[in-house]
């Protein structure tokens, strides 16, 4: 390629980012912006850039007592963060056994898990209510953590197992040689090797939890236990008319600490992957 | 005397047509009962109100989420503390996940709440079912009942043979026994209009529902709508608008019982097909995208001023007539929804109903009934609606004078809910099932795929087919 | 190949039950039995007057094969997930491909775009409702900017409201084709790419013969995990159009999710939810035999 056309290139190239990134920031901005609004601006087109800060005070006052979105948030990230760490406990030698070890039916077993995502939350929700409102933990955390975990495991099962798949079982073989037994080639050997995957399936997971709603609307009844996306279903009443702008106050304050999250963990996640892409 | 005035209350708002002014009849007859009431509080040796009677308990109430039902409940925490020595813990829950609560905890061997506000389509249901206990001991009852009651005579009739009474064993609304009382609000629909560009193009109020689309038509100019509906694929399409109309029209939508297996719709009669051709009229000089509104687009519309007349559930009211929330709060006045030749207008009567749930020992029950009376007394009801606008459960609320200063659509409001008429399908659990397929078809008309004719009949087909299944019909 | 003789046989299954076990247990328990109950509701109906359950036997089953609006929700999820997955994945790739040049400010740009899908999903429908709005939506002043001057009402017009749910899924879930794609993308070894750059292959040559091939793995598990949640998710319809106008845009979850939340009838719900299984179930054996979904086997 001449320099001449390299630049015409790179330069498409970055037009094509800056466009991409107007696409993708858009709605953050429409956001953004309409949190600071008062309820009654919201039909101005397009909304003027004026910011008011006794109103934006206002909005995120509501949203973060009021609404308690201080205490939901923090919620929903204990619980996200428990689900997580029990999926990967349990999903990790699950994906391990399932890709290397040659037990019977394994192609069936992982199949299988995999179909379990296949039911939607409305069949599974009314017997999960009822299985947890008979173990006593209805309206707890922990009512909440169970099926999430069963929700999550499928999804990290299935990630591992690809990880796992792209490890040559000549490692696992120099291991047994060792005297290695499968747990200490498991934690041992392999978990350095696939952590890049435990990282994504984590993540992963926690995206999928982290927004879920159906089944803790009917889990959860107290004020205090709720999650980030069952105190959103507050925003919505069939007697009062939604308050765009709180709405988009909610939007704003579940975003950012997830925005912060997300660009330190992509380091990590660039990191974990190209470090154990294996030669 | 109480009761006689009482009984002269009824009698007046039943008979629809020729009616006292409510205010009247309502000022006199709370000043009366608490005149007497007071009287007969000092007369009696035993029974005296005993507020703290059951100190030391905890009451657990259950109420919706949204609506702002638990605010007044909250800010009183520390006085019912204070004053009956009673701790009340409040849960609001979503609309949809506080129906399947109450069915769960109706049926578990003991209630997990003490107080549960339920929602008037649920009735049938829940009381029906026999779930709740009866209340016209406690009423009765001077130590655990405030002298200054005045159950039944201050509240809408229609609304006691809604959100309060029921026969069980005959599977109707009304009749003798108590088993919720209205609140924590009520709820019926009015119609708001701007004042100023009416009296501009020199139109009265519309009285009627052809002067309603005339005025319409009229004032669809300058960048103004003529009105705005919730048209909407939502159920409110039908609660709101279009049973107003129809019921306004004189429609009645059942005939027969569910019982007797012969609950047949009357969705393709020509009252129902008007109502709907009434709406298709007004989707014309309604906002562009009508057909996508729900109730919030609706009202924001009409607060930013782009609509001249609108029907809407009179608890907006309280938002539209603020400055902070509506750019018209100044110009707009509200009145009862317009009628038929004559007749005064017959919008929705909507609203919830406080019980006590049978499974519950009698001392939770009693000391439950103790909270429920002074959340549904007239001071309570009054606090609630001057500081969150909920719309009030008692006629000395809605006649008021500082309130009504403070908030002038109060006693249209008031007039409202006597006027009000129950949704006939709420005696049955299919209520939203129906009211929804009949949304649907009605929006598909409004919106232009189909004709007035024939979304009632796809209504009327769908409705039949609904009733057989649930052996209402046969 | 790893080994296994007589004398470990028993140790090794010991020891594999350590390892699958509790996985297995766990999903025993709080999947598969939730599942199997499910299945035992979609033989009865809940009278909500009375309290109890009637046995239907398949009473269920029979309403929905004769119910019109059953089989045109099979139509409307096929639609759905089909175009949205397409697209997503056409250009999630694009996307990963794109940001594989090492451009400046493309982490902060790769950061953002990832929002939608970690939006929660009450927010994303209103806030879409808002851009949406006839009167005062930013989509409609925007795209007036570019000259467009009478739009539809995009969610009221049932021609336009699949399109439109369409839209705002592909608009929320293609960053999650881009993260799983671009991910493998980064992992792959430079050498190759390197090679065949300078044996002088044209870039579309490089991404047709190398690229797409060497990231198809992980294409296909995005593809998959995509398309069997879009089958499965109803809370767009649930913001967006509540299943209207009509039944225009009344996915299989969706009508499963109205009859049993909010007509309580949670034995028609259930039944409604087992078919979709059953169907998925059978389209998803068809897949296998067709798309190798794990490598190394």
């Amino acid at each position: 390629m001449t320099t001449l056309s390299r630049v015409a290139s790179r330069s498409v190239s970055y037009v094509t980012l800056i466009i991409i990134a107007i696409v993708g920031i858009f709605p953050i901005a429409y956001l953004f912006l309409l949190s600071t609004k008062r309820r009654i601006d919201i039909g101005d087109v397009p909304p003027s850039l004026k910011i008011e800060w006794s109103v934006v005070v206002e909005n995120y006052k509501e949203v973060l007592f009021d609404r308690s979105y201080v205490s939901s948030t923090i919620n929903t990230l204990i619980i996200t963060s428990i689900v997580v760490v029990l999926s990967l406990v349990i999903g990790t030698p699950a994906a391990y056994t399932l890709s290397r070890l040659k037990i019977k039916g394994s192609e069936r077993i992982s199949t299988t898990i995999l179909s379990l995502r296949f039911m939607p939350p409305v069949a599974v929700a009314v017997p999960i209510l009822l299985s947890m409102r008979f173990l006593h933990v209805a309206n707890t955390r922990i009512g909440l953590i169970i099926p999430y975990v069963a929700f999550s495991l499928p999804l990290v099962i299935w990630i591992l197992i690809g990880f796992f798949d792209e490890i040559p079982t000549e490692i696992d073989e120099a291991a047994e040689i060792d005297g290695a037994n499968k747990w200490r080639t498991l934690l041992q050997v392999l978990l350095p090797l696939v952590r890049p995957g435990i990282v994504v399936a984590g993540i992963f997971a926690a995206i999928f939890i982290w927004n879920e709603f159906l089944i803790g609307m009917y889990v959860i009844d107290s004020e205090a236990l709720k999650t980030v996306p069952i105190a959103d279903a507050g925003l919505i009443s069939a007697q009062r008319p939604i308050d765009w702008n709180v709405a988009a106050t909610v939007g704003v304050v579940t975003l950012i600490p997830l925005l912060i999250g997300s660009m330190a963990i992509q380091k990590h996640i660039v990191q974990g992957i190209t470090a154990g892409a294996v030669k | 005397m109480k009761d006689k005035v009482g009984a002269r209350a009824t009698d007046s708002s039943d008979n629809g047509v020729n009616r006292r002014d409510f205010l009247k009849v309502g000022a006199t007859a709370a000043a009366v009962a608490g005149a007497s009431s007071v009287g007969m509080a000092e007369s009696a040796s035993a029974a005296a109100y005993n507020p703290k009677k059951f100190a030391g308990t905890t009451v657990k109430i259950l109420l919706v989420d949204g609506e702002r039902d638990q605010e007044g409940i909250k800010d009183k925490i520390s006085y019912i503390q204070k004053t009956h020595g009673i701790k009340v813990e409040v849960t609001a829950l979503a609309l949809g996940a506080q129906l399947e609560k109450i069915q769960s905890v109706l049926r578990a061997s003991t209630s997990e709440y003490d107080i549960i506000d339920n929602l008037g389509f649920t009735v049938s249901g829940v009381v029906g079912g026999g779930l709740f206990t009866k209340l016209n001991d406690y009423i009765a009852n001077k130590e655990l009942t405030a002298p200054t009651y005045n159950y039944p005579a201050d509240f809408p009739a229609g609304q006691l043979d809604y959100t309060s009474r029921y026969d069980v064993a005959n599977n109707k609304f009304g009749g003798k026994d108590v088993y919720l009382i209205p609140g924590m609000h009520s709820g019926s629909v009015i119609m708001f209009y701007r004042k100023d560009l009416l009296s501009a193009a020199g139109i009265p109020v519309p009285k009627s529902w052809d002067d309603y689309i005339d005025a319409a038509r009229k004032l669809n100019t300058g960048g103004v709508s003529g009105t705005t509906m919730i048209a909407a694929n939502d159920v409110s399409l039908i609660l709101v608008d279009w049973y107003a109309r129809f019921a306004s029209m004189g429609g009645k939508l059942m005939s027969g019982t569910p019982g007797a297996k012969n609950y047949k719709p009357n969705l393709s009669g020509a009252t129902a097909v008007r109502a709907v051709q009434h709406m298709i009229d007004c989707a014309e000089v309604s906002p562009k995208g009508v057909g996508s509104f729900g109730f919030t687009e609706s009202v924001d519309a009409f607060s930013r001023g782009d609509v001249a007349l609108m029907l809407c559930w009179s608890t907006i009211a309280g938002s539209a007539f603020n400055p902070a929330t509506s750019k018209v709060a100044s110009k707009i006045g509200a009145v009862q929804i317009p009628g038929d030749a004559n007749t005064t207008g017959r919008p929705i009567r909507g609203g919830w109903g406080l019980g006590i749930p049978k499974n519950l020992p009698k001392k939770r029950q009693d000391a439950a009934w103790m909270v429920m009376q002074y959340i549904t007394s007239a001071s309570f009801d009054k606090y609630q609606m001057d500081n969150y606008q909920t719309d009030p459960n008692r006629r000395g609320t809605y006649a008021d004078a500082a309130l009504n200063k403070k908030y002038p659509y109060l006693k249209v409001a008031g007039q409202a809910m006597e006027n009000a008429k129950m949704l006939d399908v709420a005696l049955i659990p299919e209520c939203f099932e129906l009211v929804g397929e009949a949304a649907r078809e009605f929006n598909l008309a409004i919106i232009g795929t189909q004709t007035a004719k024939q979304a009632c009949a796809n209504a009327q087909a769908s409705w039949e087919k609904i009733l057989k299944r649930a052996g209402h019909l046969a | 190949m790893i080994k296994i003789s007589n004398s470990k046989n028993f140790l090794l299954r010991h020891e594999t039950k350590t390892l699958i076990g509790p996985a297995i247990v766990y999903l025993g328990l709080f999947s598969v039995f939730p599942l199997l109950y499910s299945l035992g509701i979609s033989f009865y109906e809940f009278d909500r007057v009375a309290g109890k359950w009637n046995f239907l036997g398949l009473g269920n089953y029979k309403e929905i094969l004769s119910d019109k609006v059953f089989w045109s929700s099979i139509l409307v999820t096929g639609i759905m997930v089909g175009v949205a997955l397409i697209v997503e994945v056409v250009a999630g790739v694009s996307l990963a491909i794109f940001f594989g040049q090492k451009l400046k400010g493309s982490k902060f740009v790769r950061a953002i775009l990832i929002t939608p899908m970690i939006l929660n999903p009450v927010v994303v429908g209103l806030m879409w409702r808002a851009l949406l709005n006839p009167q005062w939506g930013l989509f409609n002043w925007f795209i007036g900017l570019i000259g467009i001057d009478s739009p539809p009402i995009w969610l009221a017009d049932p021609k336009w409201t699949l399109w439109t749910l369409i839209f705002v899924d592909i608009w929320q879930w293609t960053p999650f084709i881009f993260v799983v794609v671009f991910a493998r993308y980064q992992a792959l070894p430079t050498d190759v790419f390197e090679s065949a750059r300078v044996d002088g292959a044209s870039p579309l040559k490089i991404i047709r013969y190398i690229t797409l091939p060497l990231v198809s793995s992980a294409v296909v598990f995005a593809a998959i995990f995509r398309g069997i949640d879009s089958f499965r998710t109803f809370d767009l319809v649930y913001g967006l159009t509540f299943g209207g106008p009509g039944r225009s845009t009344t996915t299989l979850s969706f009508y499963s999710f109205e009859n049993g939340f909010v007509y309580y009838r949670y034995g028609f719900a259930s039944a409604l939810s087992y078919i979709m299984v059953i169907m998925a179930t059978i389209g998803f054996s068809v897949l296998l035999k067709w798309i190798p979904v794990r490598r190394n086997h």
